[in-house]
């Protein structure tokens, strides 16, 4: 049988072990990520609805550190062979590539007009891919951190 | 002698020697002021330090004052290069010392104490207004042909909604902007000059980012274009029990849907019964169980419905079992008898629906009623039956026509009244024979308070009886329908509660006088609460109904309804909204089925 204080004293050394001074860490590497407005990175859109407005955001993560300059932000889009743009779909003009982003400005949209089609071919490549390809920050990274850099495109899908 | 003039010349050598020892001060070459602030330790009208931005070349000193500084006068603080003297306006400026007026084109000296150069400076001041704001932004009608009008966002705020006819909807459109001081404005990420005008495509939000450079300050807006919303009819469906005979329509506040009251034979039924029916938002509905009236009623007619406040539905009609007097229920596990059957002491005159209600004061069921037995004090004169939560109490009331005036027996009897109920309150407008048109707020044990005393329409002998009706729209506004008779129309009037008149309201719909002084045609009307739109149901031609309304937004001209093939009417039209601002038409066609259509906004559409 263990007396108290024997006990008390390894109860308060179980505590000490557990006080180690937390360390901080910073993460300070910039990205660049494109998403909808869920967070999500595809979505599918009803081929019978007409004049669907949809709309993406560009968001740039970067401390002041390196925001001292404009970014600027190259998207490519990838248009799959069931799909015609001005007919099935149109990109407001002033949010096609590139995109400059202003010190202090984080977001910046990218919209979709969908327009409703009765020449749909399902066996056909039926998916819009918006694709973030370069920036102006060469820090940057592409995408979320991390091996898989989700969210470096998002991908519509006309069904 | 010679000791004082030795004395004077060693002082005049001395002197020489001293002055010889001065060292000798070189040009710089320079003339220059070198830095210029104004400190707002020093300027107490200032928020903070402004520093002057120096143009050595074209020797001018830009200033960024606040607008919000209204005082001219600072003490500066500046350098110069060596030798200079700085002077404005022939006062000599000590830096951090003396006060200066500074305004645009002041003008600032610097000459050099040892040389023959100097320099003028020339005061800029730029104004800060410490914010970037975008100030306008119109669609102006003369840039844009498919407008009527200039249009423009109620309020500058980051996220606005302007809204345009249809014609103009979903199209390019040109857009004018104007910004605040010193604030550049790009639209969709086009540099658009402040007042300035750029194309724009509305089928997508408009970005709008205003900067202002000098205040260091930057505002996003984003502008939607959406279309003006019209109102649509939309025909909701049919509905019949059996075979239909009569029926009337009331809203149910408490769940704010249209309720149908009415008689019908079921299968093999003999005579009429009533039921109630409602429409659900998808759908008619019975509600409650059908065959109100007790099995022993010859056949059931006139059959109307109230509620109280809390959706308490009680029913009514004349039964034949009690010689045409009407019976009131209430809808609980069933249909419960409210007192005793056939109310009234004498038999009712079944002309018309007389108004039925729950007075919000006693919440109880009340009604007006027609007396139809001759030699009794209710025949054919405005009676008031209301039940005080054990009996029944029935009186003939005063304060309105009496029968049988200047010798003419049948002058001043009661035709109709049509009820509301606003604010608590219950307003009657009603109709008596060769007088005009009342309307009167009625108490709980039903006296009648004026409020419009024998309206006579211009030109008209008297009002006559078809359709009146009486609508709110439930902000306190009471609004009387009934017949022109000199002008021939049917007239919607505001009910002026002050001048206790009626103003027409809009234009009058032609109708036809029928020889026995009454109108040919059925109408209805209500009034929406939630915008000032009226609309209303008549018989067109062969009795297909035409739907109108006013919008006093376009104006107080009726416009019609697109309706498709509607079925045509044998029966009067009842119209209601709810609170929400949804109207509904019902009628009977002649088939005997309650058609029933809504009038609401069309469903919005927005680019977002």
């Amino acid at each position: 049988m263990i007396n108290k204080p024997l006990a008390a004293l390894i109860g308060v050394l179980v505590l000490l072990c557990g006080c180690r001074k937390h360390q901080e860490v910073f993460f300070d590497t910039p990205f660049v990520r494109i998403e909808d407005s869920n967070g999500a990175s595809s979505v599918i859109v009803d081929r019978k609805l007409d004049n669907l407005l949809t709309e993406l955001r560009l968001v740039v993560s970067a401390s002041s550190h390196y925001f001292t300059e404009p970014i600027v932000v190259e998207y490519e889009i990838i248009t799959g062979n069931g799909l015609v743009e001005g007919k099935d779909y149109r990109v407001q003009a002033s949010t096609l590539s590139p995109q400059t982003f202003s010190p202090g400005t984080y977001s910046l949209p990218i919209r979709v007009i969908w327009y409703a089609t009765d020449t749909f071919d399902p066996s056909k490549d039926n998916t819009l891919t918006f694709r973030i390809t370069k920036t102006s920050l060469p820090e940057m990274l592409i995408g979320c951190p991390g091996t898989d850099a989700i969210k470096k495109e998002f991908i519509f899908t006309k069904l | 002698m010679n000791r004082f003039v030795s004395i004077a010349v060693c002082f005049v050598a001395a002197a020489s020697v001293l002055v010889a020892c001065q060292p000798k001060v070189t040009p710089d070459g320079k003339c220059e002021i070198t830095s210029f602030s104004l400190s707002a330790a020093k300027n107490s009208a200032l928020p903070a330090d402004v520093k002057g931005a120096i143009d050595a070349s074209a020797k001018t000193i830009t200033l960024v004052i606040p607008t919000s500084v209204k005082t001219t006068s600072f003490v500066p603080d500046f350098a110069v290069t060596e030798n200079d003297v700085v002077t404005s306006g022939g006062q000599t400026l000590v830096s951090g010392e003396t006060s200066v007026t500074l305004a645009n084109g002041t003008k600032i000296s610097v000459a050099d104490d040892v040389s023959a150069m100097s320099a003028d400076y020339t005061i800029a001041i730029q104004a800060n207004d410490e914010a970037a704001e975008l100030v306008s932004v119109c669609f102006k009608q003369a840039d844009n042909s498919a407008l009527v009008a200039d249009v423009a966002p109620d309020a500058i705020a980051p996220e606005m909604v302007v809204r345009v006819p249809g014609e103009a909807f979903r199209t390019e459109l040109v857009m004018t902007v104007e910004a605040g001081e010193n604030d550049a404005i790009k639209v969709n990420n086009a540099d658009v000059a402040s007042g300035a005008s750029i194309k724009v495509d509305t089928n997508f939000p408009i970005d709008i980012t205003v900067s202002d450079q000098v205040a260091g300050k930057s505002a996003k807006y984003v502008l939607k274009v959406g279309k003006i919303l019209e109102y649509v009819l939309t025909r909701l469906g049919g509905f019949a029990e059996g075979s239909m005979n009569d029926f009337t329509m009331t809203m149910n506040p408490a769940d704010d849907a249209p309720y149908f009251a009415y008689t019908r034979k079921v299968g093999d039924e003999k005579n009429n019964n009533m039921s109630v029916a409602k429409w659900d938002g998808s759908s008619f509905v019975i509600v409650g169980p059908t065959g109100i009236a007790d099995a022993s009623a010859r056949s059931a007619s006139k059959p109307r419905i109230a509620f109280a406040a809390d959706g308490t539905l009680y029913a009514t009609y004349l039964g034949g079992d009690v010689a045409s007097k009407p019976t009131v229920k209430k809808l609980g596990s069933g249909w419960e008898l409210v007192g005793e059957a056939g109310i009234t002491p004498q038999n009712n005159n079944s002309s018309y629906n007389y108004p039925f209600f729950v007075h919000p004061a006693s919440n109880q069921p009340a009604f007006f009623w027609n007396g139809n037995t001759k030699n009794t004090a209710s025949y054919r004169v405005m009676n008031y039956s209301g039940f005080n939560g054990t009996s029944w109490s029935s009186n003939v009331v005063s304060g309105v026509p009496a029968l049988g005036v200047e010798g003419n027996a049948n002058a001043g009897m009661y035709y109709t009244s049509s009820y509301v109920i606003d604010g608590g309150k219950v307003f009657i407008g009603s109709s008596f024979n060769e007088y005009g048109y009342y309307v009167h707020e009625v108490a709980a044990d039903g006296t009648l308070t004026a409020i419009v005393d024998n309206f006579i329409p211009a030109g008209s002998p008297h009002g006559l009886p078809g359709s009146v009706q009486l609508k709110s729209d439930g902000n306190g506004g009471l609004y009387f329908m009934g017949a022109d008779r000199g002008a021939g129309i049917m007239q919607i009037y505001a009910v002026d509660k002050d001048a206790k008149a009626l103003k027409p309201f809009g234009n009058g719909i032609k109708v036809t006088i029928s020889s026995n002084g009454g109108i040919t045609e059925d109408f209805g009307f209500a009034v929406s609460p939630a915008d000032l739109l009226v609309i209303s149901a008549y018989d067109g031609e062969g009795g297909v109904p035409v739907f109108a309304y006013i919008d006093v937004d376009g104006g107080y001209q009726w416009s019609e309804f697109a309706a498709a093939s509607p079925a045509a009417a044998r029966s009067t039209y009842y119209i209601s909204f709810d609170s929400k601002g949804v109207g509904y038409i019902a009628y009977m066609a002649t088939d005997y089925t309650i058609e029933l259509y809504s009038v609401s906004l069309e469903a919005d559409i927005l680019p977002e």
